[in-house]
């Protein structure tokens, strides 16, 4: 069903090896319970080192695991989740171009609502409007949710609010970090970029057929490429130590579920509410706004329902903003960017 | 819309909408709480709105309340009022009064959002008026809140009018593209 994903046997291994991280466990034992050749063993393991988990050869007697691997391996996820709909299935890649085309061709195909596709690397990520994320191998989580929600197509935006939240929650949880959101849903730690979210929906005028939520963190990144540095980071990079993948996307997994039934069943103000709890955008912010139309400052005023971000002009005029970016404007900066009478 | 709708002298088979026939339909909606009314008949299509409805009522879990103030959803929307997105019947021409679009398929914007004709802002577009397109080809992206909807053909066709310009704001329901079905005869 899923073209290029792990090998369930991969993922059995690191299971095996795990289950068994303190003794050396036989080459052949390996071989034979997880039903593949010795030599394809050997590969798998060398496959594995190259991620960075740790396993030790010991001549003769087989191989030992030194750490808990730090992979996105389903064997390690899934158990944490007890019966989820979000992540009741999950697809690990050790590399693809993007989990997102993944998760559409996949629901395309009529994949469950909740099958979660992970990748280790994307060698394509992308971003809105033709974007590219930067995904460097083994260091962040790169995600996708299918999610088919009883909404209309008008009502699904809120989702990606929803998502922002539960991002924020594991994060916050995790890692201990002060964490912010930008609307509608960057995640900023010290007003650096740490998380993206790209949601693509298939739907008709009146029928949702599918909702993809694409999250991308950077979780160990050690460095930024220079071109990023002053706009994005990584949790490593902010909290100064490593933070374990495995944990936090378990913990996503989990804010996800429960902030996608708090929406269904308590509505929309269940998230704008949280939302705005935890972000500083919410209100009072002097912002750049830029969207097709231009650019405007402007000054946030809180969520309307569907989760629309209210903003007053400088002229007095309020509206709120479906579409488009806003951008912290530092006050000292504001008066003197303030734009000249037309 | 027939029946519970229609009038005796409602517009119908090689009748065409005149001001009248849209003043009585006004009037009909006048004093009900009517705030959005949406037909097609023969290809012509009316759509009314009143301005000062739609405010969120933060309380409210997904609800709309009556308004306190007027919301605009959007910068460069029509003035609050009524809206006749078609061309309005102009006084003292015989011309047909409504571009017809009967047997065309349009494709409609499923959520209010901003519309992109193209998938970045370098990209050349989807698709452009004399393009044929298949089931399920993307026409456009409409974005609202980071929710990219690709928006895909319904028919297979020409496309032989688009309604809006890159980077617009777009409405519920608002028509987007025009297609002639290429099984059609």
């Amino acid at each position: 069903m899923a073209p290029g994903s792990t090998n369930r046997k991969i993922d059995k291994l690191i299971h095996l090896l795990v289950k068994n991280a303190t003794v050396v466990v036989p080459g052949p034992k390996i071989a034979s319970e997880i039903g593949v050749t010795r030599s394809t063993v050997w590969t798998w393991i060398e496959k594995l080192r190259s991620l960075g988990v740790e396993i030790r050869g010991v001549p003769a007697a087989g191989y030992r695991l030194v750490n808990i691997p730090d992979l996105l391996a389903p064997s390690l996820v899934r158990p944490e989740l007890g019966e989820p709909e979000i992540g009741h299935n999950i697809l690990h890649y050790f590399r693809t171009e993007s989990t997102n085309d993944v998760a559409l061709k996949l629901a395309a195909e009529g994949a469950a609502h909740g099958t979660v596709v992970v990748a280790e690397e994307q060698t394509a990520g992308r971003g809105r409007l033709g974007r590219a994320w930067y995904s460097e191998k083994s260091s962040g989580i790169y995600m996708s949710v299918i999610l088919r929600p009883p909404l209309s197509p008008a009502a699904a935006p809120v989702l990606t609010l929803m998502a922002g939240v539960a991002v924020h929650q594991a994060i916050t949880s995790t890692t201990g970090l002060a964490v912010d959101i930008r609307w509608p849903n960057d995640l900023l730690v010290n007003r650096k970029k740490v998380c993206g979210i790209l949601t693509e929906m298939n739907a008709e005028l009146d029928r949702l057929h599918a909702v993809v939520l694409g999250i991308g963190i950077n979780v160990n990144h050690t460095q930024m490429p220079a071109e990023l540095r002053a706009i994005a980071s990584s949790l490593r990079l902010e909290a100064h130590r490593t933070v374990s993948r495995v944990q936090l996307l378990v913990a996503l997994l989990r804010e996800l579920e429960r902030h996608y039934h708090l929406l269904l069943k308590d509505g929309n103000t269940a998230i704008t509410e949280r939302w705005a709890a935890a972000s500083t955008f919410a209100r009072g912010k002097r912002v750049r706004v830029v969207n097709a139309a231009g650019e405007m400052l402007a000054t946030t005023a809180g969520l309307d329902p569907s989760g629309a971000l209210r903003i007053r002009r400088d002229d007095g005029r309020e509206e709120s903003l479906v579409a488009g970016e806003v951008v912290e404007v530092k006050v000292e900066t504001a008066s003197v960017q303030r734009p000249r009478p037309a | 819309m027939p029946g519970k709708n229609s009038t005796r002298n409602a517009p119908g088979p090689g009748r065409v909408w005149s001001l009248e026939d849209i003043q009585q339909l006004l009037d009909l909606l006048a004093g009900r709480e009517i705030t959005e009314f949406e037909m097609e008949q023969q290809g012509v299509k009316i759509r009314i709105r009143r301005g000062d409805v739609h405010v969120a009522d933060p309380t409210s879990a997904n609800g709309y309340a009556p308004a306190t103030a007027p919301v605009m959803v959007t910068p460069s929307l029509a003035p609050p009022g009524v809206a006749v997105p078609a061309p309005t019947p102009a006084t003292g021409t015989p011309e047909p009064a409504v571009e017809s679009t009967e047997g065309l398929h349009i494709m409609k914007s499923p959520i209010v959002g901003t519309f992109y004709a193209a998938p970045a802002p370098s990209a050349p577009p989807f698709v452009k008026v004399g393009d044929t397109v298949q089931v399920g080809q993307v026409l456009c992206i409409i974005e609202a809140m980071k929710l990219m909807n690709e928006l895909e053909a319904e028919v297979a066709g020409e496309i032989v009018r688009t309604y809006v310009e890159n980077g617009q704001p777009v409405e519920y329901g608002q028509s987007l593209f025009a297609i002639e079905p290429s099984h059609k005869k």
